[in-house]
Formats: structure tokens, C-alpha cells, sequence
């Protein structure tokens, strides 16, 4: 009987680690990609002090080129809105203005990077990646009280680590879906009045996609 | 791919902040100015117009001291006092300040600079016996690109300096009160506003 259930349990076993090996084989490496997603971010360090809300409005648009299996360099660029309603509240301005009222804080990001990322399981479904990603930020932070717009808008560096997880929508499959968490911050500051100032940008910006595979 | 290029679409139009006209609409906004380069200890003495100008459009203003208007005054004058300054006589008094006081209750009135009612049935110079003058910002003022209905504004002379000024008075402080005389506010709520552009000015005080 013992014989019997061991043999059973030997040859389940056999077979899944066959199945596995098979299932990471068989797949393909793709040559390039290119992923469309929605991106969701949330302000940390000082530009949560100017701004702490989750932006729900944003969108990225990446490619990536495998220069040999499992490495990739690539681009990407996007934008985020961040925009967050206050209660009356007194705003000074550092020239003798002062305004009482409902106000808004507003800021819209647009990253223009470049980077590259190591991709372990370039040949299978799930296939876990990081990455780094360099270039420029451009920014606008907006005040806004009724019909005043007291705004700044500049460029940046930015660089942004990135880990996350591409899947493959079956074996030979050019669609896939690409989920990862991206860190960024970039050197852009301003102020509003000499006592509100904010410096060096930060955020964590989690990417949910749609990928297309080329082989 | 279409379907997440929608998404991503209607999630960032979703996310956009509201339009000026919403904002305008949304409640009372209290803006003050002062100038700077004023030092407003100088001032002992100061008055106010007796009545407030109702800016109505281009050429038809009026003065009107309705109850709620009187309480509008006397709360200038309350929070003046409060400051450490002391009421005179516009004529006979010679005040350091003048403190105008006027309200725009027109909607089709937008884009026009800073003291366009000057020129419309407004307080003239002359009122404040300085009849050759005019009146005057020293420093760039809030720039209001369009009054809502009720809009009531402010504006404190400078008349000490006047002969040293050529021929300007200057409006050493200026506060807007958006939305303020609609006839949907209570007077407690015009006191309130008052109090408001005072507090947020704390550099008006005699002493």
C-alpha cells in the first residue's frame, strides 16, 4: 500500500514539476513592448505637505527593447493631476495681500523619462521586472481662490526605481497585463509665500496596464 | 487597449478642478491689500463716508445707507477704533484717513482694472476736500477680473500724505468682499466679513 502511495505521489509530483518546467519553457521572449496605464499616485515628503491627496487621474505610456534576454532599456512618459478642495482658510501673499475663502490646490506632473530594467522570467507568464528611470519632470502647482490662479510651472530632474510584474495573457499571447509600484521624486521646488515653501518633489505611483508583446 | 485609454481619460477629467464660474459661486471671499511701504502707525485719525456707493454698472450709482449698510459702517468704524484710531469729523476733523465704501451689484460687470468705479459715481476726491486729485495704488493691486452681484469694497486714503503725494491720494488698503450684499446674507454675516478683512490685516493699527 505504502508502495502503491508513494508511486501515486512520485508521479504527481513528476508530472506538475514537468508541467512547470514546461510552462517556463515553452513561452517566448518578447524583442519589445509597449503598455498603456492607468497610473494612480500618491504625494509624499514635501509635495504632500502642498498637496495630500491621491491622484486618480493619470496615465503613462511606455516601450521597452530587449538588448538580450531579460535586459530592456526603454521610455516612458505621463502625467498625473493632483487636486484637493480646502475649507475657508486664509491665504497671505508675501506682498500685503491676503485672501479668506474656500480654495484649491492643484498640481499636474508630466514625466519624460528613460531607463532600464532587468526582467528575470522574460520567457514565462509571470515575469517579475525592476527597473530605473531617469529624465525630466514637468510641473505645474496651482493656489487657486475664486477667480485668483497663483500658480508655478518648471522642469525638473526626476528619477524613479521601479519593481512589478508583467503578465502574459497565455503562452504565446501579445497581450499581458503589467502591474508595478514606481517611486519618484524630482528637484523641482517653489513657493507661494516665504513661508510656504516646498522642495524636491515625491511620489509613489502605482502603474496598472494593458501590454502589447512583440516578439 | 481602447478600453484602458478611456479609462485613463475619464479618470483624468474626473480629477480636473471646477471651472471659475463654479468657484465664484461657491461662498463669501474676503481680499485685502495693503501697502507695504505704509506704515500705518503714522495714522491717529480717521473717517468714513456716511453712506456706501452702490456701483451700478457704467454711469447710474447711487448712495444708500439701508440698516444693514449703517451696520456695514459702523463695523468699519468699531473695528477702526479697536485699532487704536479715533473717529473724526471728515470736514472739520482733518483725519489722517478716509475710508470709502462701495458695493457692485451688477453681474455684467467684468474685466476691467483696478479702480474702474473711480471714474463712475464714485466718492471724487473733492469729497475728502482735495478736490484737484485723484485717487491712487502704490503698489499693484488685487487684480478682481470680474464682481459678482453684491461685491463690496473698501478702500482707506491716505490723507496726511496727500500734499506730499502730488496730487494723489493714495489707497493705502484696499479690502474686497465678494458676494457680501446679495440680500441672501444675514448682517451678522457682513459683520463677520468686516471683522474678517481686519483681522487679516493686522498691520493696521495706530500704535
Amino acid at each position: 500500500m505504502k508502495k502503491i502511495f508513494f508511486g501515486i505521489m512520485s508521479a504527481l509530483l513528476l508530472t506538475v514539476t514537468v508541467q512547470a518546467q514546461e510552462k517556463a519553457a515553452s513561452g517566448y521572449s518578447p524583442a519589445s513592448l509597449y503598455t498603456l496605464s492607468w497610473t494612480p499616485g500618491v504625494p509624499l515628503g514635501s509635495f504632500n505637505n502642498f498637496i495630500n491627496t491621491v491622484s486618480v487621474a493619470g496615465g503613462n505610456f511606455a516601450g521597452r527593447y530587449f538588448l538580450k534576454k531579460g535586459f530592456a532599456v526603454g521610455f516612458e512618459f505621463g502625467w498625473n493631476n493632483y487636486y484637493k478642495k480646502y475649507p475657508r482658510n486664509t491665504y497671505y501673499g508675501n506682498d500685503g495681500l491676503a485672501i479668506t475663502g474656500i480654495f484649491y490646490t492643484y498640481a499636474f506632473v508630466v514625466p519624460w523619462k528613460v531607463g532600464a530594467y532587468c526582467y528575470f522570467l522574460p520567457a514565462s507568464i509571470a515575469d517579475p521586472y525592476v527597473g530605473l528611470s531617469f529624465g525630466g519632470d514637468y510641473m505645474e502647482e496651482h493656489i487657486m481662490i475664486q477667480e485668483y490662479d497663483i500658480y508655478n510651472t518648471q522642469w525638473g530632474f526626476t528619477m524613479s526605481p521601479e519593481i512589478g510584474v508583467l503578465v502574459k495573457f497565455g503562452k504565446y499571447s501579445h497581450w499581458g497585463a503589467n502591474v508595478s509600484a514606481q517611486y519618484w521624486f524630482n528637484t523641482n521646488s517653489f513657493s507661494f509665500t516665504d513661508y510656504k515653501a516646498y522642495s524636491t518633489m515625491q511620489g509613489l505611483n502605482f502603474n496598472i496596464g494593458l501590454t502589447y508583446l512583440l516578439r | 487597449m481602447l478600453f484602458v485609454a478611456a479609462t485613463v481619460i475619464f479618470m483624468m477629467s474626473c480629477a480636473n478642478y471646477p471651472g471659475l464660474d463654479s468657484r465664484l459661486a461657491e461662498d463669501l471671499v474676503d481680499i485685502t491689500k495693503y501697502d507695504v511701504g505704509t506704515s500705518f502707525t503714522q495714522f491717529k485719525t480717521f473717517s468714513v463716508v456716511d453712506s456706501l456707493t452702490v456701483i451700478n454698472n457704467f454711469h447710474d450709482s447711487t448712495k444708500v445707507l439701508t440698516p444693514q449698510v449703517l451696520a456695514l459702517l459702523n463695523q468699519i468704524t468699531w473695528n477702526m477704533q479697536a485699532r487704536g484710531y479715533t473717529l473724526v469729523d471728515r470736514k472739520t476733523g482733518h483725519p489722517d484717513l478716509g475710508i470709502n465704501v462701495g458695493a457692485v451689484i451688477v453681474t455684467s460687470v467684468s474685466n476691467y482694472y483696478p479702480g474702474w468705479y473711480w471714474d463712475y459715481g464714485y466718492y471724487d476726491p473733492g469729497f475728502w476736500g482735495y478736490p484737484a486729485y485723484y485717487y491712487w495704488y502704490p503698489y499693484y493691486p488685487p487684480a478682481v477680473s470680474s464682481y459678482s452681484t453684491g461685491t463690496v469694497i473698501i478702500e482707506m486714503l491716505d490723507l496726511k500724505n496727500a500734499p506730499a503725494h502730488n496730487n494723489k491720494l493714495y489707497v493705502v488698503w484696499v479690502a474686497v468682499v465678494r458676494g457680501l450684499l446679495t440680500g441672501y446674507h444675514t448682517t451678522q454675516d457682513v459683520l463677520d466679513n468686516i471683522d474678517q478683512c481686519f483681522a487679516q490685516t493686522p498691520q493696521i493699527r495706530a500704535n
